[in-house]
């Protein structure tokens, strides 16, 4: 009886030690999905609305935003995506398809990230970017304003390096068109 | 053997320590709980478990009727049940060991022609066969074997008290071997975390 009394304990106490780890570690994980959640980018909805025109301070400073078709990709030096994102530009052929990249800062982690961007691309640093960053009031990065003559027609969160590419094709498909037209006359209704 | 006492005398120690009344009987149910499991989730997900009985070939039909499913899990908590109970102990375990045998053959077979799908053994019909499956379906096996020798050289408890102990014993063990299987999973980072800076 003894013997067996002690084994059960024994056993007993072992279940309760792996029952109280396997629980610290569900919270762990809880913990770590909270922290995503957390880190997880703002709706695509929020900031700049789509068919608002160009701030004035971001035509001051880039005035070829005014005419034409631009995609700004904004970057940030701190932000390991950006970097990863600005690694993976080099392998797409899509400099001549009026991408520039923008992105504030002066320091060794923003040089680091312009060495990382392909030398054909056009670049856009401080003070212009500060200007186009409040401008377009960015909320995160690595993110897309599309620029045609001088409204903004669309934005979006770019995730992976693909999704610049399909940004990019989507657009002539898409009723980006259609939504600046409405959300001009909201706004020109005072909407 | 130059070298190899310590690991002889560990072998020595572990095998006394399992050759022993008390070990025999939180074995015995420490196999009924196995076996009520797996057969519990095979009656509460039939469906799944006909599938199985497909993949492994027991049966042509591409879609089995779920009472196949329901009788492999009804049989599975009868066998669980009989070893509980602790009568003609040698005889049921050997039945244990035989059916367990089969497993291991027929997983092996599937993982021999590569054939890749859910046992359902415990119920999860997210995890593929591999080797893992094999090597523990061998492992349950190779102490059905064992609980064969000791059902012939012990008599189980009588006492309620003392069959509860062991009752209570062999759910601790299980329950400690099943929540060490989520560890693996619980210590990974998902998916690699990329995080979005927020500015």
């Amino acid at each position: 009886m003894n013997s067996l009394l002690v084994i059960s304990i024994a056993l007993v106490a072992v279940w309760l030690a792996v029952l109280t780890v396997t629980t610290l570690l569900i919270i762990r994980q809880l913990g770590l999905i909270t922290l995503r959640l957390e880190a997880a980018p703002a709706s695509v909805e929020d900031g700049i609305l789509i068919g608002t025109p160009l701030p004035k301070e971001c035509v001051s400073a880039v005035p070829e935003l005014d005419a034409g078709l631009h995609y700004l990709v904004c970057l940030a030096p701190n932000c390991g995506p950006c970097v990863e994102f600005a690694s993976g530009l080099s392998n797409l052929s899509i400099t001549g398809d009026g991408v520039k990249a923008v992105f504030q800062g002066t320091g060794e982690a923003a040089d680091e990230l312009a060495r990382l961007l392909p030398a054909e691309l056009h670049v856009i640093r401080d003070p212009d970017a500060e200007a186009i960053f409040e401008g377009l009031n960015v909320k995160m990065t690595p993110s897309i304003f599309q620029v045609e003559d001088g409204i903004i027609v669309g934005k979006g969160v770019l995730r992976q390096i693909g999704d610049l590419k399909q940004f990019i094709d989507a657009y002539p498909k898409a009723n980006t068109r259609e939504i600046a037209r409405i959300n001009r006359e909201a706004m020109s209704n005072g909407g | 053997m130059a070298g190899f006492e310590a690991l002889e005398h560990l072998a020595g120690d572990a095998a006394s320590a399992v050759w022993r009344q008390e070990s025999y009987g939180i074995i015995s149910w420490l196999y009924a709980w196995v076996f009520v499991w797996a057969g519990v989730t095979k009656i509460r997900e039939p469906a799944h478990a006909a599938r199985a009985l497909t993949d492994f070939r027991l049966t042509r039909k591409l879609n089995p009727n779920p009472r196949l499913g329901r009788v492999v899990g009804v049989s599975e908590v009868t066998l669980g049940g009989a070893i509980a109970s602790g009568y003609s102990d040698a005889f049921v375990a050997l039945i244990a060991t035989l059916v367990l045998c089969f497993f291991v053959f027929l997983i092996a077979r599937a993982l021999v022609r590569r054939e890749a799908f859910p046992c359902f053994c415990f119920g999860s019909t997210e995890s593929s066969l591999s080797v893992r499956t094999a090597a523990r379906t061998a492992a349950l096996t190779t102490g059905s074997l064992v609980l064969v020798g000791l059902a012939t050289s012990f008599q189980r408890y009588s006492n309620p008290r003392l069959v509860l102990l062991e009752a209570v014993s062999a759910l601790a063990l299980l329950s400690t071997a099943a929540l060490l299987s989520f560890v693996p999973t619980l210590t990974t980072v998902n998916g690699g975390g990329s995080e979005v800076a927020v500015r």
